[in-house]
């Protein structure tokens, strides 16, 4: 019997060998991904990479997505709602994984069964969770799910987006925002403080010079404080309050219909013209319902693997896992990625688990041409996830330097995006 | 039937061709101490992230592409030196050891003519 083979099939045929030999005994290991964000895509990216004979499912329940980065610039109306779109198909396709848009209704964490609304169950050799964040709506009287969108936090991509940016730029001059700033931990821990900026700007552009942004904050300090507030009175003389917790800060109840907020203690609600109210937050719903979180309501792991402490071969990251000191920002969530995908390769292939060092940095834009930002790198000692050395933008910093971190979050946006989704 | 002139298709009977399978297969794993291609590290991946390999339209760091080892490690040296922190890499390098930042080196300039 004759069969034909050119010379390249006959070397790479015996460079395989002894892993064909293998993979036929058993087939390649199967790993499901949940959620196709900022954490789950970039893990399906990594997987392919070091397990290129991997069965790789990515399940979101979104076809098509919002990007939390660069999310307060549409909000503000100066940058485009195409900039931050991607659709889950195309992240799948670039990254070369089978890809599934459903609800993913629960994972069993021993079984490693995934069940899906319409496509029934799934079952994997590692289970990858990077679902995000849920809100806590038991927090703020009066606000829950049904009502939201009249104060909309607009923290979850979707339509509460483009609803928050309507409504920002029909305002007339004069108007009252506020903005209720989470207690910690929650995702994007800049995020309220980069949305008042912008607001403050676009504000400016429309030659405002009556409206004002009021931030009550469920917390007595936050990230770049002084940073933020120096450039606040730079930029915006007068038009960004914050109230902290301390001086009774915290919106405690709110009527939606009325645009009322009260803030602790307070007698008479605040009237709003509108509000942003960025409730409390949680490891998403399903990663409660899967048992892998703890009292906290987050999902505790392995930081050299960033595999669940509850339930072996099921792994969280992103958003929804306690990584503390990193902040939960889409940068950490693709580092975090890039170090599990390589520790789920390792443990398959019998090698010795990567070193676990993690990178992230936070760029906050004040106006479109100036920025600042932290950034930390982090390593695992005695088992837990501590700084090596971190930094901030200076203090002193001048227009020029902001001017060029400005130009870098941008380009930053650019490359992470591409990096995560293809 | 002889193989098209120019053609790199071989005929081969099968004994012969799972013979050539296994010898070149001897050879190629029993040779002492063969560096097996090692996976890229997860950080040299998370540098990868801005510094993109011949993605120059994307990459906002400068590129590595051009820079062999010994360059990037001295280039990290300095900055882990610097005390300012007017840009990142200062924040991240002041916390290398500069065994981590050899290993990086080497990963990252490997792609180096
Ligand atoms: C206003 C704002 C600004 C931000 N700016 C920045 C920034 O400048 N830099 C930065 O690094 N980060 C920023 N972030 C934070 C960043 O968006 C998040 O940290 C990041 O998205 C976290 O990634 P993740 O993969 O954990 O979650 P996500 O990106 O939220 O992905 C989770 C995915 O899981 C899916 N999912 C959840 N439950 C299910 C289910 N049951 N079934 C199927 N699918 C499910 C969701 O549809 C979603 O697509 C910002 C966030 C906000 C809100």
């Amino acid at each position: 019997m004759n069969i034909t083979l050119s010379r390249r099939q006959l070397l790479a045929a015996a460079l395989l060998l002894p892993a064909s030999t293998a993979s036929a005994r058993k087939r390649g290991p199967r790993i499901i991904v949940v959620g196709a964000g900022f954490g789950g895509a970039s893990c399906a990216r990594q997987l392919r990479l070091y397990l290129p004979n991997a069965d790789i499912l990515l399940i979101d329940r979104q076809a098509r997505f919002l990007t939390g980065p660069f999310s307060n610039g549409v909000i503000a109306g100066l940058d485009e709602v195409a900039m931050i779109t991607r659709h889950t198909r195309d992240v799948a396709t670039a990254h070369r994984v089978r890809v599934l848009i459903d609800e993913v209704v629960t994972i069993d964490p021993v079984k490693r069964e995934v069940r899906t609304a319409q496509h029934g169950v799934h079952r994997a050799d590692r289970i990858v969770v990077a679902p995000g964040v849920s809100m806590r709506w038991d927090r703020i009287e009066g606000l829950h799910p049904g009502n939201s969108d009249a104060m909309p936090h607009g923290w979850l991509g979707g339509t509460q987006v483009t609803g928050l940016r309507d409504r920002f730029a029909a305002l007339a001059d004069g108007a009252r925002i506020v903005i209720a700033a989470p207690p910690n931990p929650y995702r994007c821990p800049p995020g309220p403080y980069e949305r008042a900026s912008l607001m403050a700007a676009a504000l400016q552009r429309r030659g405002h010079r009556n409206s004002r942004i009021l931030i009550a904050d469920a917390k007595d300090d936050f990230t770049k404080r002084a940073l933020f507030q120096l450039e606040w009175d730079r930029r915006y003389p007068g038009v960004i309050e914050w109230i902290p917790r301390a001086l009774n800060g915290e919106v405690v109840r709110v009527d939606t219909q009325r645009h009322h907020l009260w803030l602790r203690d307070a007698t008479m609600p605040i009237q709003a013209d509108l509000a942003s109210v960025i409730p409390a937050q949680t490891a998403a719903q399903l990663a409660i319902d899967a048992d892998l979180t703890d009292e906290t309501q987050w999902c505790p792991v392995h930081p050299q693997r960033f595999e669940s402490t509850r339930h072996a071969g099921i792994h969280v990251i992103g958003d929804a896992a306690i990584a503390a000191p990193m902040p939960k920002s889409g940068f950490a969530a693709n580092s975090q990625a890039k170090l599990c995908a390589a520790a789920i390769a390792a443990d398959l292939l019998g090698k010795p688990m990567p070193k676990a060092m993690l990178l992230n940095t936070c760029y906050s834009l004040l106006d479109t041409d100036a920025a600042i930002s932290v950034s930390g790198y982090y390593a695992v000692v005695a088992d837990r996830l501590s700084v090596l050395s971190e930094g901030i933008s200076a203090l002193g910093g001048d227009a020029t330097q902001r001017r060029s971190e400005a130009e870098q979050a941008r380009a930053w946006y650019r490359t992470i995006t591409r990096d995560s989704f293809g | 039937m002889a193989a098209p002139r120019g053609s790199t298709s071989t005929r081969v009977g099968l004994i012969q061709c799972v013979a050539l399978i296994a010898g070149v297969a001897l050879v190629v794993f029993a040779q002492p101490g063969r560096a097996e291609s090692s996976p890229p590290s997860p950080l040299a991946q998370m540098c990868r992230t801005c510094h993109a390999e011949a993605q120059a339209e994307f990459a906002f760091g400068a590129s590595l592409d051009s820079l062999d080892a010994n360059t990037i490690f001295d280039r990290l040296r300095v900055y882990r030196s610097r005390s300012d922190d007017g840009s990142v890499m200062p924040r991240f390098a002041r916390g290398m050891s500069d065994q981590t930042m050899q290993q990086l080196a080497a990963e990252l300039g490997r792609s180096a003519p």
